[in-house]
Parts: structure tokens; sequence; C-alpha cells
């Protein structure tokens, strides 16, 4: 096992992990789901770098662009809120207290579509350069 | 469908029966003056009427006629219906743009229903380019409207040149006239029903509608050129309908010859002439036109000479083209007569002597045509029986009966009896008829020589306009990074210089370790990254740029940004690391005048940027306090730049975070294309 391998089976667990904090803690200290997604994007670039192409295609289940749209479609809902509850677009609309992820709100959910979407343009541009045959 | 058929029925009971004015307005975007309102006035009524009349009895002809592709097409008439009766009867002029364009884009895919077809695509796309593009001119008026009045609404438009230049692109183009002429023919390539419906009766009397709408605000000089246009539109298009040998096209050309004569009227004030003229049109020209598709469906040709007499067809095909036929002659006592008698009575009145005697040359020619066309069918050899029965012939001929049940009703109508009695008018119409008739039936060789007048006709300006558009992206789109690199740095450079205040004198910067540490590294980075010989070290250069501008983030208390700063610096590193094997070698720098323009520019924007960061420095920062002051009051959160993010300025990131998947979209577009 190369160094790098070895060094992404450290790393990559610890960059998901703090991926997600960065997204959930982003609304009162740094973070967001920019970084976020960043990160998460990064510990992908990564897991090429140690394991190659091949491997981390059958692995992750779902494709780039899936994830990409998925991401959009997540913020786009999210401005819908404010409307049902009798407010402007895209106006935050707050719930209830979750322990780790804090104040569940559209808002949040409108940062979990970043987040989504960022991770997920990376890996689109990922895959679409290491493909070689497209 | 049929829902719809006795919805547009009731809606025209209802408008024979209203004099009322109804007008209702639904606000929209307040500050720009965008309401959707509608007003239903005599002349709005009178499209509607028109245009309900002809879709009653189209749109059961196009269920019969189209067996492939039905619910397409008829879905998209419904939506061009949408467009149209917003169209007449919109009284705010984005309103009116946005139903105009709708008929437009609905024109595209119906003239386009056979898309398998190179020659229809083509069509379709010219019909788009002009007559989307000439829709412009009603956004032009727009917002010349809005930047004059502050209002949208027709009663405040008034004279402006730009106003009366963006309705005059805008009407012309959709009514196809001169020098527009040439897509109407080319829109033949629909099939039968969408020409009878779109490109006969309804949309391409949108231009004269418009005409007439604004009437008032047009000056003078303008109606007279419009009395012109409309004549030289008629006359150059009635030669051409009189050696054509294809019935569609000749159809075709002969509606541009009406829409001329409608343009003209409407330019010479001559309302009651246009509203009749207009109403006698919509019935006998749409008739034909279906009648024509109940020929094309029996014998796959819509060439003059294969129809033979239209009473092989049997006796309701036949005596409604009769009929029809003898409208467009304006022979009475039929609805196209009392159209031709109006127009005669304006015309004699020689208000304008020049274009009052290209008009009245302009409508001898249409009854030559019509006797010409008489003459070809009704007089023809082949009797030879062809059964054509089915729902269609009924439907088809329905829509003449307009043109024969119309004038019993025209006291109530249009306050005129069936006889005007016996003065100059009659006389002249009776010689019109009789003059066509020897043109029309002896004496097409003499007007053979006129072809030549023809080919002056069609100055191959489309093809020219369309030559000059590739041209023009070819020099803009060199598809070379380093020419977009330049183009756009140096638009901004010149949009920037030209807004951004000058540096006020008096604002100090402290200096602290950080901050020159900071600016050394960007300063060693940038001078470095550009006398590099390789890509590894150029990337590396630039990286430290972007690390020293990390450390400013963070040393100036935005954390977030410099966190983002250097995961995009790391993402791209890793990239390049990933790919800098297969990336090709650096090209040579590049020389001469092209490297003075780099460096200017490269300068230019350093100047810039400079200015900007000094500028932002000496800002009192009304903003900034906001956001200081609302983020956890307003959006609950502490990390201001967060809240911006996603709650003040969502809508704004959510634009972004669409682009970025658009470029993402682009990253994969440009791989497959490599």
């Amino acid at each position: 096992m190369s160094f790098v391998a070895l060094a992404s089976r450290v790393i990559i667990p610890l960059q998901i992990f703090l991926a997600f904090f960065f997204l959930f803690r982003g609304h009162n200290l740094p973070g967001g789901g920019f970084i976020g997604g960043l990160l998460l994007g990064l510990s992908l670039v990564l897991a090429l770098l140690g394991f190659g192409f091949q491997r981390i295609k059958e692995a992750i289940p779902f494709e780039p662009s899936t994830v990409i749209g998925i991401g959009l479609f997540t913020a786009g809902i999210s401005s819908f809120f404010g409307p049902l509850f009798g407010k402007g677009i895209f106006t935050g609309v707050w719930g209830s207290t979750v322990p780790f992820i804090g104040k569940l709100s559209s808002v949040l959910l409108f940062d979990v579509g970043v987040f989504l979407l960022v991770a997920g343009i990376v890996m689109k541009v990922v895959y679409s350069l290491m493909e070689e045959e497209c | 469908m049929f829902l719809a058929i006795l919805g547009v029925l009731l809606g025209i009971l209802n408008l024979y029966l209203s004099t009322v004015e109804l007008s209702i307005t639904i606000p929209w975007v307040d500050i720009m003056g965008f309401n959707f309102s509608f007003t239903i006035d005599p002349l709005s009524q009178l499209f509607l009427i028109a245009i309900g009349s002809v879709t009653v009895f189209l749109f059961p002809y196009a269920y019969f006629y189209f067996k492939e592709r039905r619910n397409r097409t008829l879905g998209i008439l419904i939506v061009f219906l949408l467009g149209m009766m917003g169209s007449v009867t919109s009284s705010n002029l984005l309103c009116l743009f946005l139903f105009w364009e709708l008929t437009s884009l609905t024109s595209f895919l119906l003239i386009g229903t056979d898309y398998k077809s190179l020659v229809a695509r083509k069509a379709a796309m010219t019909a788009l380019i002009v007559t989307g593009g000439g829709g412009v001119g009603l956004l032009v008026a727009s917002i010349s409207s809005f930047l004059v009045s502050g209002s949208l609404e027709f009663e405040a438009v008034a004279y402006n040149p730009y106003i009366v230049s963006g309705i005059l692109l805008a009407a012309l183009t959709k009514s196809a006239q001169f020098p527009f002429q040439f897509w109407l023919s080319g829109a033949m390539a629909a099939p039968t029903p969408i020409s009878a419906y779109l490109h006969s009766a309804t949309m391409v009397k949108l231009g004269v509608y418009l005409l007439w709408r604004f009437n008032t605000i047009l000056p003078s000089a303008v109606l007279d050129g419009l009395v012109v246009i409309g004549a030289i539109t008629l006359i150059i298009t009635s030669l051409r309908a009189f050696f054509e040998e294809d019935f569609k096209k000749l159809l075709a050309y002969t509606t541009t010859a009406a829409l001329g004569l409608l343009v003209s009227l409407v330019g010479k004030n001559a309302f009651d002439a246009a509203a009749v003229f207009f109403t006698a049109h919509v019935f006998y020209k749409g008739a034909l036109f279906m009648l024509l598709g109940c020929f094309y469906l029996s014998i796959k040709s819509t060439k003059l000479s294969d129809i033979g007499s239209p009473f092989r067809f049997g006796f309701i095909l036949g005596s409604a083209t009769l009929i029809s036929l003898l409208s467009l002659l304006g022979v009475p006592p039929i609805l196209g007569f009392f159209g031709k008698e109006f127009i005669l009575k304006d015309i004699l009145k020689f208000n304008f002597i020049l274009a009052d005697y290209l008009l009245l040359v302009g409508v001898l020619l249409t009854v030559a045509v019509g006797f010409r066309v008489f003459k070809i069918l009704f007089l023809s050899k082949n009797k030879e029986l062809i059964r054509a029965f089915s729902p269609i012939v009924f439907t088809a001929s329905a829509l003449t009966i307009g043109s024969v049940t119309a004038p019993l009703f025209s006291k109530q109508l249009f306050g005129f009896g069936l006889w005007f009695g016996f003065d100059y008018v009659v006389v002249v119409s009776i010689a019109i008829l009789i003059l066509g008739w020897m043109i029309g039936f002896y004496s097409s060789p003499i007007f053979k020589s006129l072809t030549l007048v023809l080919s002056f006709e069609n100055l191959g300006l489309f093809e020219k306009f369309l030559a000059l558009c590739k041209k023009a992206s070819h020099s803009l789109q060199p598809e070379r990074t380093s020419s977009y690199l330049r183009a756009t740095f140096l638009g901004v450079l010149i949009i920037l210089f030209s807004q951004i205040p000058l540096p006020k004198a008096g604002h100090s910067l402290e200096l602290s370790v950080p901050i020159v540490l900071a600016s050394s590294l960007v300063f060693v980075g940038a001078i470095a990254s550009c006398f590099v010989t390789s890509r590894i070290s150029s990337i590396l250069m630039v990286s430290l740029t972007g690390l020293g501008v990390t450390l400013f983030f963070a040393q100036f208390g935005a954390p977030d940004l410099a966190i983002t700063q250097v995961l995009v610096e790391a993402v791209t590193l890793l990239l390049f690391a990933l790919f800098i094997s297969r990336l090709p070698a650096m090209r040579p720098k590049v020389r001469g005048t092209k490297q003075i323009w780099n460096i200017g520019i490269a300068l230019g924007i350093g100047a810039l940027m400079t200015i900007g960061v000094y500028n932002a420095g000496n800002n009192d920062r009304p903003l900034q306090n906001f956001f200081f002051d609302s983020a956890y009051s307003r959006a609950f959160g502490e990390n201001v730049v967060n809240t911006i993010l996603v709650d003040f300025r969502a809508l704004d990131t959510f634009g972004e975070i669409t682009v970025l998947a658009l470029a993402a979209l682009g990253v994969h577009a440009l791989r497959r294309s490599l």
C-alpha cells in the first residue's frame, strides 16, 4: 500500500466528518454549505489519488449529475417554505433543535442543497477529466 | 378540446352582444410598470370575433386533419390561441410583448411540425428570426415608454421616436410587409391547417392590429410611409401570386397582398374599410386554405393544375371553393364585395395620389389573380371524380358560410345595407372586375415580362443578415482562451474604470507583520508566475498568491473566506497534481503587440483592484453595519457571512449555484468534444 493510500485511509473519514461539521455549524461559526461541499469534494480527490478512479467509481453508487441535480432541487425547494407560512420567498422558517445539527430550518435545507451541489460539481469535474473514453 | 371550442363560441356570442368596455389589471412588477392589464374595446372585439370564428371551425378541422402528432399540434395550437387572445386584449406594452412573442414561438413550433424535413426547419427558423426578432421592437418600445412616462399602460404611451420605430419594426415583421415579406411564403412549409390559422387568418394580422392600436401616436409622415409600404407589398406579392403554380404558395402571396392592403388602409385612417375587408379576408382566405387542405389529403399535391376542378371532389367542396373565390374577387352579395367596395370608396377620394394609384393597381392585380385561379380551377378539363368525404370537408366548407351570411346581418354588424346605390364606386368596381377578368384569362403572356421586376424584390437581405451574424460570431469566438480572457478583462476595465470613484487621500493602512508577510507572498507569487517556464511551477506560484490572499482574509476577520480560499487552492492543486502529466507543454510566450496588450490589460486590472480595495477601506459602510446589526436579530445566525449567503441574499446564492451547475455541464461538454 502506497503512502498516499495509507494517508487517505486516515484522512478521508476525518475529512468527511469535518465536512458535515462545517456544514452544520456554519450558521453561527465559520463554515457553511460551500465550505463543507468543497471539503467533501476534496476528500473525493484524495480518494482518487489513493485508490484510483476505477475503484472509487465502483464504490460510489451514484452519478455526479444526480448529486448536482438533487442539490439544486433541495436548495430550490427550501425557497418555498417561506410562502407556505405566509412569508416571502426564500424567507427562513425555523423549527426545533436537534443535537449536533442544531436548529432545523429551511435555511439549513438551503445550505444542504449548496453542500450537495458543490460536492457534486467537484465530483463531476474530476469524473469527466478522469474518464478516458467519454 | 371541444370544451375549448364551446368556450370560444360562448365568448363570441357574448362579444356580439356586449358593447361595454371591459378592463382588468393585475399588478405584477410594480416598480417596472409591468402589469397584466387587459382591455376589451371595439378594436379588440373585432379581432376577438375574427379569431374566435376561425378557431371554432379550425380546431375540429385540425383534429380530423392530423392523424400523426395530433396531441402535440393541438396542444401548441391552444397555447397559440392563448397568445393570440392575450395579444389583442393586453393594454400593457410588456404584457403585449410577452403574448406577442408567445405567438412567434408557437408559430415556430407549428411551422416545424414536420421537423424531419430540412425545408420545414429552415422555414421555421426564418419565421422565428424575423417575427421573434421584430417582436424585440416591442421591448424597445416598452423600455422607452417606461423611461419617458414611467408607465407601460397603453394610455400613457405617447409619441417618441424609439417607441414608434419599435412598434413599426414589430408590426412590419409580423405582418410580412416589404422588405420582410419573404418569411410568409416560406412558412407554407407548415401543414395546411397551420397555414390557414396562423399564416392567414390570425397571427399575421397582429401587425395590422398593432398599427391600428397605436395609430393615434404615429406621426403623419409615418402613416404616409405605411400606405406606400403597404402598396408596394400589395403589388409585389400580387405579381408573385399571378405567376405561382402552387396553390398554397399562391394563397400565401395573396395573403401578404391583403396584409399590405390592410396596412395601407390603417395608414390612411380608413378604419371602416379595414374592418370590413379584414373580416371578409379572414373568412374567405381561411376557408380557401382549409379547402386546399381537403384537396391535398386526397391528391397529395397542392399544384393548381393537379387539383383540376374542385367539383370533382364533391358538390360541397366545389361550391364552397367557388363561394370563397367569388368573395376574393369581390362579387356581390358576398362579404368580400363589401370589403372591396369600402376600399374603393376610400381610394377614389384620392387624398394621397401616388399611393392611391398604386393601391388601385394592386386591387386590380388581386382581382386578376382571382380570375386566373378561377380559370385554371373551374374551366379545367379534368373532371375525373375523386371521393373526398370526411368531416374536414364540412368544417372547411362551414367557414365559407360566414362569407355568405355575414352580409345578411350587415346592418347590425357594420352599419350598412346590402346595396350602396348606383354611384361611381360601383362603376369602378365593375370596371375592375372586367379588367381583372381580361388580364386573368387572356394576358398572362404579356405579364410574363413583369417577372423581371420581381428579381429586384428579394434583395437577399435575409441571407446577407445571416452571413453577417456568422461573421460577427466568428470574430467574437476565436475559440482561444487567451483571446476570451483578453476581451473579458478589457471589457471589465473599460466598464469599471468609467464607474469607479477616484481614491480619496487620507486613508492609512496599518502595517503589521502578518500583513507584510501576506503581501510579500502575493507579490513574489505574482511576479514569479510571469517568468517561470514550466506549467507546474507556474501553478505553484499562482497558488502562492492564493495563500497570501488567504492570510489577508484571516487577518481582516473573514475566516469563512479564508477557509474557502484555502480549500479552493487545495482542490485546484490536487486536480493539477492528478492531471499535470496529461497537459501539453506550455506554449512559448507571445511576443510583439499582443504581449504589450496583455501587459497593459494586466496592469490595468491590477490598478483597478488596488483602487477598489483602497476605496473599500474608505467607505462609510452602511451595508456592513446593517448586516452586523441584523444577522442575529433577523436571520438568527452569528456568522454574518453565512447569514448573507443563505438568508439575506439567498436568491443570489441560488442563482450562483445554478451557474455552477451549468459550468459543470460545460466541463462535461468540453471534455466530450475533445
